[in-house]
């Protein structure tokens, strides 16, 4: 292994370890250990939005898309992006009024229901996993290519840190590796992009020459159509991308760690600003990629293209930078899964231990360990779980989790906090629905039957890579349908409910 | 790539080794609290601009792939290029000053570097700037505290480098030779200038460590000597107090001499000219004066400001201690120093706490005292109001007068009860008029009169102007009961006590003057000290348990000089005698005045 990496790799580590080290020494209580206190400004927990939810795939894998398929790889990044509009409009300060550590207290404060709430464990509990199994194992086979360690190193590197991370850090520990790998990732992908741009002399036009000397597209690289095919494709790409953030745990489980409204709303628009800057310059390096590495180098060293941005790194800096390159990807992967593990986490000792096991009546100390052990188990058998899924194919699963997000949890969210007419019957039938739907959805579609390399060597029964589109109806259609079957039966007070979500007024304790 | 690390290494020892002597730098420690003004930044962005400058001449030269050793860079040719080592100095400076220092020192670097030219140049001249600026503010982000630690610089060490190589990338595209520059140059800066940073912060942790050290050193020192100091506090004479103390804190602090001043009496001084510095009267004027009047510790810079009248004294400068204790008189402790330079803030702090330590020991002792005596008084209040033998004593001269004169004996049975209220309610005043002090001794003296009418005469002789005069209660009965006990003990006839109060110019002078065996003459050198040095337990043996009594009443009180006086008298018997300021009197009417002395 090059020394030059090696030494980036390690002062990567040992930066990420100092922060758990002093986060660690902070995160004494439940309360810190699951949402950091709420100590997070809006800015700091914007910054650790962003590094959640950039994951590597994004960086390298966005970059690569541009490089190969042009127009139609920028559109893909857009999805991530104004996902974001829902999150702040519709999800973010409901969830922070009404939630205290995880998503179900979101929907118990209205149905307090020991079901939905093991519904509301198990879901995030599924979507955290399926979306942390792929992020390792591509993160595995990412270290594999940059540093040139073997797989399970890899994957065992990436899982004991995340597992250290959180287990001794808790949410404060998770939220600072997110927020410095936000700022080394702005500022080496600004930084390429400059070196992108100086390299043509800061010329733009030349730039765009280039790339259609690049690739084999030629002019089309600036037309739709080479990476999604059909419109019902992209259309249903689309409704999961944008729905799904809503319904993302990791994501709505940060909410809790800033002190009020106006700092969720902070948090939101410095992510989106974060995100929104992040893609434009992902734009810069997949063209860049086109121009300077060429399509038949990307293509020879990699067929995903999920190496565009080293390679790009190496033509333009040579080892050194690349080294650097790698090293940001690597900080990347660790913020990214560290997000995830808390986020199970959160979802299994704070929901189904501490609330359906042991009915609320755990001591802050219990609560704590709880904690601490599942943080410690998940991370285990997650690694376990990616070590033994090195040849599979598991992309699928983060298509996976943007739909059971989009049409298990959202539904339930939205119209827990906007239908009145909402019953818990209702909550639970969506729930179950959605979840059933995506999963069944996936297994029958593209890609699990594939003549070619699919789980079920066949025609796909529906064909369709992604599924949300059918998916995302049936989850709210069935929560609709079943609350209108079986209303309920006590009137809840909805517009005390209601008053709390928007202004976090508790209403009825007032009255007692 | 390994020899060039090495190198690289060796260089930034250079550096470090500068660096090092910057912070011995006393002014150096100021730059460690962050409250800037905008001479300091500026200051600052100098000193650290300077040493970047510097650190650039100890940079290695790069040509046509290869690293050029030219020991320090004097001249960078237009083909050549400069490693300059400035960022790390910049980087320190942005730390250590804040973001503006950094970027101050960053523009003089930069404009220095592109002065030096060579290839490169601009990017030389961008990074340092920039560097110093995101070091300052990166600084503050990461940490409250005034220092990062070590760990943390040599994390954030790693970027400045990297920042630079990728300014030169976007400064010099498709160009081959600068790829290979940053391929070469690139890691080993990096290591090179993160180990540095590292370093260099542990060495401001040692410097701060250090200062802090030198506080609690100080702190620690001003209370050991306090501690040690109370025995000499507790002495009662203000001569061994001074000596002991001078000498203790001559042992102890690093100082050329000492004095100590109590009241307007030179009473001790050691060290450094003892020859000439007479211990006596001293007027107590200028920086002496102010100290005393503002009660702060002075310092006297200048040989003029210390109070000698030798020219060739080697003392030049001193620190001032005013020391106030309870009953308001002042002291003043001085260390002197032969040179005004040795004297240090630690010093000035030093006296300041030990002058606070010995003004409240004072108190606590004063207090102490004060407790312990009126226990005693209550104690012997008590024991008065109960004295079994007085009372019987006078109840049976009582039984004894009724026959022979009933008139002398209703008159006995007045004064008796007279003495007993008196004695019932001594406890609840701390001063009381002399006139009703001298009520309660005339009922005493007519009781003891009647009783002992062959063997002895008392005569009262008291100034009527001075009726108004506050004086502890109790205080010169028992001086004429110890007359009787001790001095007359042994007479069977002839036996004379003179009780005299007179006016003495701001004085009152109260006496008791017996012609009995006196005060033995070994023990009465002592007395005087015995009286407030020894114990009470001591006293007791002696039978001396009411003079002591009294006297450390009359001192806690009113003060040293109402003491309790002891003379043997050359035509036998003794006297004892004490003053009382005439100044604490209370207004009372003439007629009063007049009454008691019809009276009378």
């Amino acid at each position: 292994m090059n020394f030059t990496y090696f030494l980036f790799f390690v002062c990567i580590v040992i930066c990420t370890l100092i922060i758990t080290y002093w986060a660690a020494r902070r995160s004494k209580t439940t309360m810190q250990f699951y949402t950091a206190a709420g100590s997070l400004t809006g800015v700091q927990n914007g910054m650790a939005i962003a590094g959640d939810y950039i994951s590597a795939a994004s960086f390298l894998g966005i970059i690569g898309a541009i490089a190969l398929n042009g127009y139609d790889g920028f559109l893909y990044s857009l999805g991530f992006l104004v996902s974001y509009l829902v999150v702040l409009f519709f999800v973010a300060e409901p969830v922070h009024h009404l939630g205290k550590y995880s998503l179900g207290d979101v929907i118990c404060e209205r149905f307090p229901s020991k079901n939905i709430r093991i519904l509301m464990a198990i879901g995030s509990f599924i979507i955290s996993i399926f979306y942390m199994i792929p992020q390792l194992v591509a993160s595995g086979l990412l270290l594999r290519l940059l540093l040139d360690l073997n797989y399970s190193t890899s994957v065992l590197i990436i899982g004991s840190l995340m597992t250290v991370y959180v287990v001794f850090g808790g949410m404060i520990a998770t939220s600072w590796v997110q927020i410095v790998k936000t700022i080394l990732l702005m500022t080496s992908t600004f930084l390429l992009s400059l070196i992108v741009f100086s390299y043509y002399r800061w010329d733009l036009m030349t730039l765009i020459e280039e790339v259609k000397l690049g690739t084999p597209l030629g002019d089309q690289f600036f037309m739709p159509g080479h990476l999604l095919g059909s419109p019902l494709e992209m259309i249903s790409l689309y409704i999961a991308l944008v729905l799904g953030t809503a319904g993302l745990p990791h994501i709505l489980i940060r909410f809790y760690t800033v002190q009020n409204v106006q700092e969720v709303r902070k948090s939101v628009l410095t992510a989106s600003g974060i995100i929104g800057v992040f893609y434009l310059m992902t734009l810069v390096l997949g063209l860049g990629t086109a121009a300077v590495v060429g399509y038949d180098t990307l293509i020879q060293q990699d067929s995903t293209g999920n190496l565009a941005g080293p390679l790009l790194a190496k033509a333009l800096g040579g080892d050194f930078l690349l080294a650097f390159v790698a090293a940001i990807a690597f900080t990347t992967v660790v913020a990214v899964v560290a997000g995830l593990v808390i986020s199970a986490t959160t979802a299994f000792s704070h929901d189904i231990y501490h609330h359906i096991i042991k009915k609320g009546k755990t001591t802050e100390k219990e609560q704590l360990r709880a904690a601490q052990l599942s943080a410690l188990a998940i991370g285990f058998v997650s690694t376990i779980f990616a070590l033994g899924l090195k040849n599979v194919n598991v992309t699928f699963l983060v298509s996976l989790t943007f739909i059971i997000a989009a049409s298990s949890n959202l539904p339930v969210i939205l119209l827990t906090i906007y239908w009145k007419k909402f019953s818990e019957a209702g909550a639970i039938i969506g729930m179950i629905l959605g979840l059933v739907a995506s999963i069944t959805l996936l297994i029958v579609g593209p890609h699990a039957m594939n003549v070619n390399d699919g789980l079920f060597l066949r025609d796909p029964i529906i064909n369709l890579y992604n599924p949300g589109i059918i998916a995302i109806p049936i989850g709210f259609l069935g929560a609709i349908v079943g609350s209108y079957l079986f209303p309920s039966k006590e009137l809840v007070d909805y517009e005390a409910f209601y008053i709390k979500a928007q202004t976090g007024i508790d209403v009825r304790s007032v009255d007692e | 790539m390994k020899e060039l690390t090495i190198i690289l290494l060796e260089r930034i020892g250079l550096l470090l080794v500068i660096a090092f002597v910057l912070t011995r730098i006393p002014s150096f420690k100021t730059m460690l609290y962050r409250e800037f003004d905008a001479k300091t930044v500026m200051l600052h962005s100098f000193i650290f601009g300077v040493f970047g400058i510097v650190s650039s001449h100890f940079g290695l030269i790069f040509k046509d792939g290869a690293i050029i050793n030219r020991g320090i860079v004097t001249v960078v040719q237009p083909d050549e290029m400069l490693i300059s080592l400035s960022i790390i100095a910049i980087v320190i400076a942005g730390l250590l000053g804040g973001p503006l220092v950094g970027l101050g020192a960053g523009i003089i670097v930069g404009i220095h570097l592109g002065f030096l030219g060579g290839i490169g140049w601009v990017a030389n001249v961008l990074i340092n700037p920039l560097t110093g600026l995101l070091a300052g503010l990166t600084g503050r982000f990461f940490s409250k505290a005034r220092v990062i630690s070590p760990i943390q610089a040599l994390f954030i060490g790693v970027f400045p480098p990297i920042l630079q190589m990728q300014l030169l990338l976007v400064l010099y595209p498709q160009n081959e030779q600068m790829i290979q520059f940053v391929n070469v140059i690139g890691l080993p800066l990096v290591l090179a200038s993160s180990i540095a940073i590292a370093v260099f912060t542990a060495m401001i942790g040692i410097v701060l460590a250090e200062q802090e050290n030198e506080a609690a050193q100080a702190t620690r020192q001003a209370l050991t000597i306090a501690e040690e100091a109370l025995p000499f506090l507790r002495m009662t004479s203000a001569k061994e107090r001074a000596e002991g103390l001078a000498s203790l804190l001559y042992d102890r602090l690093d100082i050329a001499a000492i004095s100590v001043i109590v009241k307007d009496e030179l009473l001790a001084f050691k060290g450094i000219g003892a020859d000439h510095h007479t211990l006596g009267p001293v007027q107590k004027k200028g920086l002496l004066l102010e100290a005393v009047e503002s009660d702060e510790v002075k310092v006297a810079y200048r040989k003029a400001d210390i109070d000698c009248p030798e020219p060739s004294c080697q003392l030049e400068a001193c620190i001032i201690i005013p020391i106030t204790s309870t009953n308001g008189s002042k002291s003043i402790i001085q260390f002197y120093f032969t040179k005004s330079q040795h004297i240090r803030p630690v010093e000035i702090v030093l006296a300041q706490g030990l002058g606070k330590l010995i003004s409240n020991q004072l108190k606590v002792i004063a207090n102490e005292n004060l407790r312990k005596n009126i226990v005693d008084a209550e104690l012997r209040n008590l024991q008065a109001q109960i004295n079994p033998h007085f009372l019987f004593n006078t109840l049976h001269l009582i039984a004894t007068l009724f026959r022979i004169d009933p008139q002398k004996a209703r008159n006995i049975t007045l004064q008796l009860a007279s003495f007993m209220r008196f004695n019932l309610g001594i406890t609840s005043e701390s001063l009381i008029s002399l006139e009703r002090e001298c009520e309660h001794v005339r009922a005493y003296i007519e009781i003891i009169q009647t009783r002992f009418s062959k063997q002895l005469h008392i005569n009262f002789e008291v100034d009527p102007t001075v009726m108004n005069i506050q004086i502890p209660p109790s205080t010169i009965q028992p001086l004429v009961e110890n007359s009787i006990q001790h001095g007359l003990k042994n007479k069977a006839s002839g036996g004379k006590i003179d009780v005299t109060i007179e006016r003495e110019k701001h004085y009152v002078k109260i006496s008791v003057k017996d012609n009995g065996i006196g005060f033995d003459p070994k023990k009465l050198d002592t007395l005087y000290q015995k009286g407030r040095t020894t114990s009470q337990t001591d006293q007791i043996d002696h039978g001396g348990v009411g003079l002591f009594n009294v006297n450390q009443r009359l001192i806690s009180l009113l003060g040293d000089e109402s003491s309790l006086q002891f003379k043997n008298l050359r035509e036998g018997g003794s006297i004892v005698y004490f003053y009382i300021p005439n100044s604490i009197s209370v207004r009372r009417n003439n007629d009063e005045i007049e009454r008691d002395d019809s009276r009378r």
